[in-house]
C-alpha cells in the first residue's frame, strides 16, 4: 500500500506537539530549548505545536522575551511553528464566571501571541457564535486560522460538531476550521489502556464486555452507564477503575475514518493521536495507512502533529516518547 | 496521569526549620490557577494536620488554605512545584521516613460541565517518603 508514482502525494508536512512529552516537561527534565534540541536530534519535524497553558510561564500572556526565544529556537533548529493551543479558563475566578468581554480578552491575548510566534493556526477551545464573530476580524488582521479540535467521543458528524459546522456556515470564513484528532476514529480500544484496566482488577470477561459496550452506536453516556451497571451487577465497584473507566470511552472513538472527508476543506491542522507503536511498525488500535491516505487524497496541506498520549497509561521512563514519535512518523512517511 | 498518581515524588518530603514541606507537582497536564485547588489535606504517620496550620506556598507567596480559592490570578506553572508547608512540634529530620496520606481536589477551570460546574480531578496518594534536605 506504499504510495506509487501514480498515486496522489502528500501536500502536508509532519510535526509534533510538545504535549507528547508533557510528563518529562512537568518533571523539569527539559527546558524549551533542550526539548526542541532533543526533538531535532531525533529527526522529528519540521512542524512544532505548543499549548500556551503548558509551555508559557506567563500564560495567558506571552512576553516579548519568550516570543524572541521561541523564534530564535525555530530558526536555530529549522522548526516551523504549526499550531498554538489556547484555552478558555472561564471558571478561573470561583466567585464569578467570565463575562463575554472577559472571555474575548482572554482568548484574543493568546491569539495575538500565537500570531507573533508565527503560528499559522490557533487552536480554540470555544466555537460559540458570538465569540467567533468578535474574534474573526482579528484572525483576518493577523492572518491566522482558528481551529476547533474534534476529539473522541466527538466526530465530524456528531451533534456537538454539527452545531459548530452550522455556526461556521453562517460566518462563512476560510479562517474557521477544524483539527481532527485520530482518537475519534480508532479501530479498537488501545492495548496499554486495556492493560491498565486489567491492572485495576478487570477480568477478561469484563474487558470483553467493556469493548462490546464501546463498539455499540449508543450515545457515549449510555455506553458508559451500561458498562457501569454491568460492573455493579458483578459486584465490582466501578470506582476501583479511578478515572480510567470514563477515559476508556472518552479517549477512544470508533467513528469511520472516512468521515473526515466530510469536513476535509475545513481541516486546518491535524492531531495524529497514538498510544503505542507495535513491533511490526504499525500503530496499535488506529489504522495509520488509512488515515494518512485519506489526508493525502483529500489534498490536506497543513501540518500533522504527532500526538503521543501513551503517558495517560504508561509511567514516565517506561516508554521513550521521542522514539515513539520518530517511529510513528516513519510509518506515515511510507503512505505520503 | 500515568498508571499511578504523580503529585508526590520520592523527593517531595522536605525538612524545614519548623516541620516539613511537601513539594507538589500539578496532577494535570497543564498549568492551573491556584484557585483551581478546591481541597488539600495531609496526614503524617496517621495524624491529620489541621487545615488552619497548613500553608500553600508558590511564586514566592504563602497562602492559608482559606485564601487558596481566591487566588485566580496566581498561576501554578506546570514546571513549578507548589509547597504545602506543615508546621510540627520539631524541625524535620533529614533521612527519617514518614507515611504521608495526601489528598487534593482540582476544579478544571476550562472544562465546564454546565454553568458553575467544572470537571474535577481528585487525587488521593498514600506513600512512605524519606525526608530530604
Amino acid at each position: 500500500m506504499n504510495a506509487t508514482a501514480t498515486e496522489a502525494k502528500a501536500k502536508f508536512k509532519l510535526g509534533v506537539t510538545l504535549y507528547s512529552f508533557g510528563p518529562e516537561w512537568a518533571a523539569g527534565q527539559y527546558d524549551l530549548e533542550s526539548m526542541l534540541a532533543k526533538v531535532d536530534e531525533m529527526g522529528i519535524g519540521p512542524g512544532v505545536e505548543i499549548m500556551a497553558s503548558q509551555t508559557v510561564r506567563t500564560y495567558p500572556h506571552t512576553s516579548d522575551d519568550f516570543i524572541k526565544e521561541w523564534l530564535g529556537y525555530c530558526d536555530k533548529y529549522g522548526f516551523e511553528p504549526s499550531a498554538y493551543g489556547t484555552n478558555l479558563d472561564m471558571g478561573r475566578n470561583r466567585a464569578k464566571e467570565m463575562t463575554e468581554d472577559e472571555e474575548y480578552d482572554f482568548v484574543l491575548t493568546q491569539i495575538e501571541a500565537g500570531a507573533k510566534m508565527k503560528f499559522p493556526v490557533i487552536k480554540i477551545q470555544s466555537a460559540g457564535g458570538a465569540l467567533l464573530t468578535r474574534l474573526l476580524p482579528h484572525a483576518e488582521r493577523l492572518n491566522v486560522k482558528l481551529g476547533y479540535e474534534i476529539h473522541a467521543p466527538e466526530g465530524p458528524n456528531t451533534p456537538k460538531i454539527m452545531a459548530i459546522r452550522e455556526t461556521y456556515a453562517k460566518l462563512d470564513s476560510p479562517l474557521l476550521g477544524f483539527v481532527p484528532d485520530f482518537s475519534s476514529t480508532m479501530q479498537t480500544m488501545g492495548r496499554t489502556m486495556l492493560q491498565a484496566m486489567r491492572n485495576k482488577g478487570l477480568d477478561e470477561a469484563a474487558v470483553d464486555k467493556m469493548q462490546e459496550f464501546w463498539a455499540s452506536d449508543e450515545p457515549v453516556y449510555d455506553r458508559i452507564n451500561g458498562f457501569i451497571s454491568y460492573l455493579e451487577g458483578r459486584g465490582f465497584d466501578p470506582n476501583r477503575l479511578g478515572p480510567f473507566g470514563r477515559m476508556a470511552f472518552n479517549m477512544n472513538g470508533h467513528i469511520a475514518p472516512e468521515e473526515w472527508n466530510d469536513i476535509m476543506p475545513q481541516v486546518v491542522h491535524v492531531h495524529a493521536k497514538f498510544f503505542d507503536m507495535n513491533p511490526d511498525g504499525q500503530v496499535d488500535a488506529i489504522d495509520y495507512p488509512k488515515h494518512t491516505r485519506i489526508l493525502v487524497e483529500g489534498g490536506y496541506d497543513g501540518y500533522i502533529s504527532s500526538e503521543w498520549e501513551g503517558h495517560a497509561f504508561a509511567d514516565m521512563g517506561e516508554v521513550d516518547p521521542f522514539e515513539e514519535v520518530r517511529l510513528q512518523q516513519e510509518l506515515m512517511k511510507k503512505y505520503m | 496521569m500515568a498508571s499511578h498518581d504523580t503529585v508526590l515524588s520520592s523527593q517531595s518530603l522536605i525538612a524545614t526549620a519548623n516541620g516539613l514541606s511537601l513539594a507538589l507537582t500539578i496532577p494535570w497536564y497543564r498549568s492551573l490557577w491556584v484557585s483551581s485547588v478546591t481541597t488539600v489535606s495531609v496526614s503524617i504517620d496517621g495524624q491529620a494536620i489541621a487545615q488552619d496550620a497548613l500553608r500553600f506556598r508558590i511564586n514566592g507567596k504563602s497562602f492559608t488554605i482559606d485564601e487558596v480559592p481566591n487566588q485566580w490570578e496566581e498561576l501554578w506553572f506546570l514546571q513549578d512545584r507548589a509547597y504545602l508547608d506543615i508546621p510540627l512540634a520539631t524541625p524535620g529530620v533529614v533521612g527519617a521516613e514518614h507515611e504521608i496520606e495526601f489528598h487534593i481536589e482540582l476544579r478544571l477551570p476550562y472544562m465546564q460541565i454546565k454553568p458553575g460546574f467544572y470537571l474535577p480531578n481528585i487525587v488521593h496518594q498514600v506513600v512512605t517518603l524519606k525526608v530530604q534536605a
